[in-house]
């Protein structure tokens, strides 16, 4: 056959592989065997606009309206008098427990992206960093718990042309004890969170990225979601946190203390009662 | 050596960050609403996570020397606010309204916007830019 033979057929044979890889809006990549291209930029730093609340747009504890069980209502209430006392109520993290999902996403300190084809991971100054799989896997039988999760994610391609432009994860398989912010606001204590996500560059103003979060948690009446957005920073200066350098905060029981410059005790509260020292064998 | 000054209250609005220490742990236990001033000389500067820590010596009314710690926000905060792990020194004289703890312990927190060197000089204009981290309004 001659070349000018061939050029139709391949013409052809063309136009359908485009047709094929094109399909419909909503077309979903799960062979993981994807041209970079075709990811969307999120390269930079990620600043949280607003403060370290879980949604954003709604003031710290009982302003966040979460919808809690009376449990655990009732348990938010009481992390609140402990903080207002001077405890550290159900907030685990002033001994360096990690944040965990869904709180790691209230991004404390700026974050970063790097998008791969088979994996999206999420870096953290104070956390350890998010492994997002979309290599197309199931999800594992009984994997180990972890504070941040398993997540299992698919890019999405919403408006047809070619471009992957939204990251629909869900994770699963959370350890504990987690909460979704400072306050203490909880989440069971089965962790058996699962949480959904959209993430996605904001279609006017790409330099803002949105994460759509709904949790479903046994803690909660119904699933709750909250829209995280970031702002981009392309200068980046990344400044470690390492939670466990130097933490003067001390739980002991159920009591906080503080260490003194030369390494003692203090109380944090009024009258606060020194650590049962039980364990202690006193010098005769 | 300086000396613990007295007793203040909260005295008109502080300029307010957003809460990275909730990231942490609650404000809570620090008393920002009976401010302290204190003086004292730098013991050490120490800038590091998950909060930086200024080890003051202050001279009590008996002659004797007491050291605070004072706790501030994160190296991350105070670098983005213009900060450095060489801004102070051993040896600063300084002059600081903390928040103290509410034990009556030598403990309390500080915020760049509220310390001046003992001898006048101010810290640079870029440092003045934070004050005592949002972090303790939860809604009673």
């Amino acid at each position: 056959m001659t070349r000018r033979h061939l050029i139709a057929p391949l013409a052809l044979s063309v136009m359908l592989l485009a047709l094929l890889t094109s399909a419909t809006s909503g077309a979903r990549a799960q062979d993981g065997k994807q041209d970079n291209g075709k990811y969307p930029d999120w390269t930079g730093q990620w600043f949280r606009t607003g403060g370290v609340q879980f949604d954003p747009t709604k003031p710290l504890g009982r302003g966040q309206e979460a919808p809690l069980t009376p449990e655990y209502q009732a348990k938010l209430e009481a992390s609140i008098a402990d903080i207002a006392a001077g405890g550290h109520g159900l907030n685990e993290h002033t001994s360096c427990l990690p944040h965990g999902m869904p709180r790691m996403m209230n991004a404390v300190y700026p974050i970063e992206f790097v998008v791969l084809p088979k994996t999206t991971y999420i870096l953290f100054d104070e956390n350890l960093p998010r492994r997002i799989y979309t290599d197309g896997r199931n999800w594992p039988a009984e994997p180990e718990p972890a504070f941040a999760g398993y997540s299992i994610g698919h890019w999405v391609d919403e408006a047809g042309d070619g471009r992957f432009n939204v990251l629909e994860v869900e994770t699963r398989y959370m350890k504990g004890p987690r909460t979704f912010e400072g306050s203490g606001l909880p989440l069971h204590e089965d962790n058996e969170t699962v949480i959904k996500e959209r993430i996605f560059l904001d279609k006017e103003k790409p330099d803002l990225l949105h994460d759509e979060i709904t949790t479903s948690d046994h803690a909660l009446t119904r699933p709750w979601t909250v829209t995280k957005t970031y702002r981009r920073e392309r200068n980046a200066v990344w400044i470690p946190n390492e939670c466990g350098e130097d933490n003067r905060h001390v739980t002991i029981g159920k009591e906080d203390y503080m260490i003194s410059p030369d390494g003692l005790l203090m109380p944090v509260k009024k009258d606060q009662p020194p650590p049962d020292l039980r364990y202690f064998r006193s010098k005769k | 050596m300086g000396r613990r000054l007295a007793m203040i209250s909260a005295a008109g609005a502080l300029a307010l960050t957003a809460g990275a220490a909730l990231a942490h742990h609650s404000f809570a236990m620090f008393d920002r609403a009976n401010q302290v001033d204190l003086e004292g000389v730098v013991q050490e500067f120490r800038f590091v996570n998950p909060h930086t820590y200024i080890n003051l010596a202050v001279k009590k009314d008996d002659g004797s020397t007491e050291t605070w710690s004072l706790e501030g926000q994160s190296p991350a905060a105070l670098v983005r606010a213009g900060w450095s792990s060489k801004t102070l020194k051993a040896g600063d004289e300084l002059k600081m309204r903390i928040a103290p703890l509410r034990s009556g312990a030598p403990g309390g927190a500080w915020a760049p916007n509220q310390i001046n060197f003992r001898d006048g000089r101010e810290l640079d204009a870029s440092q003045r830019s934070i004050g005592f981290p949002d972090s303790s309004e939860l809604q009673r």
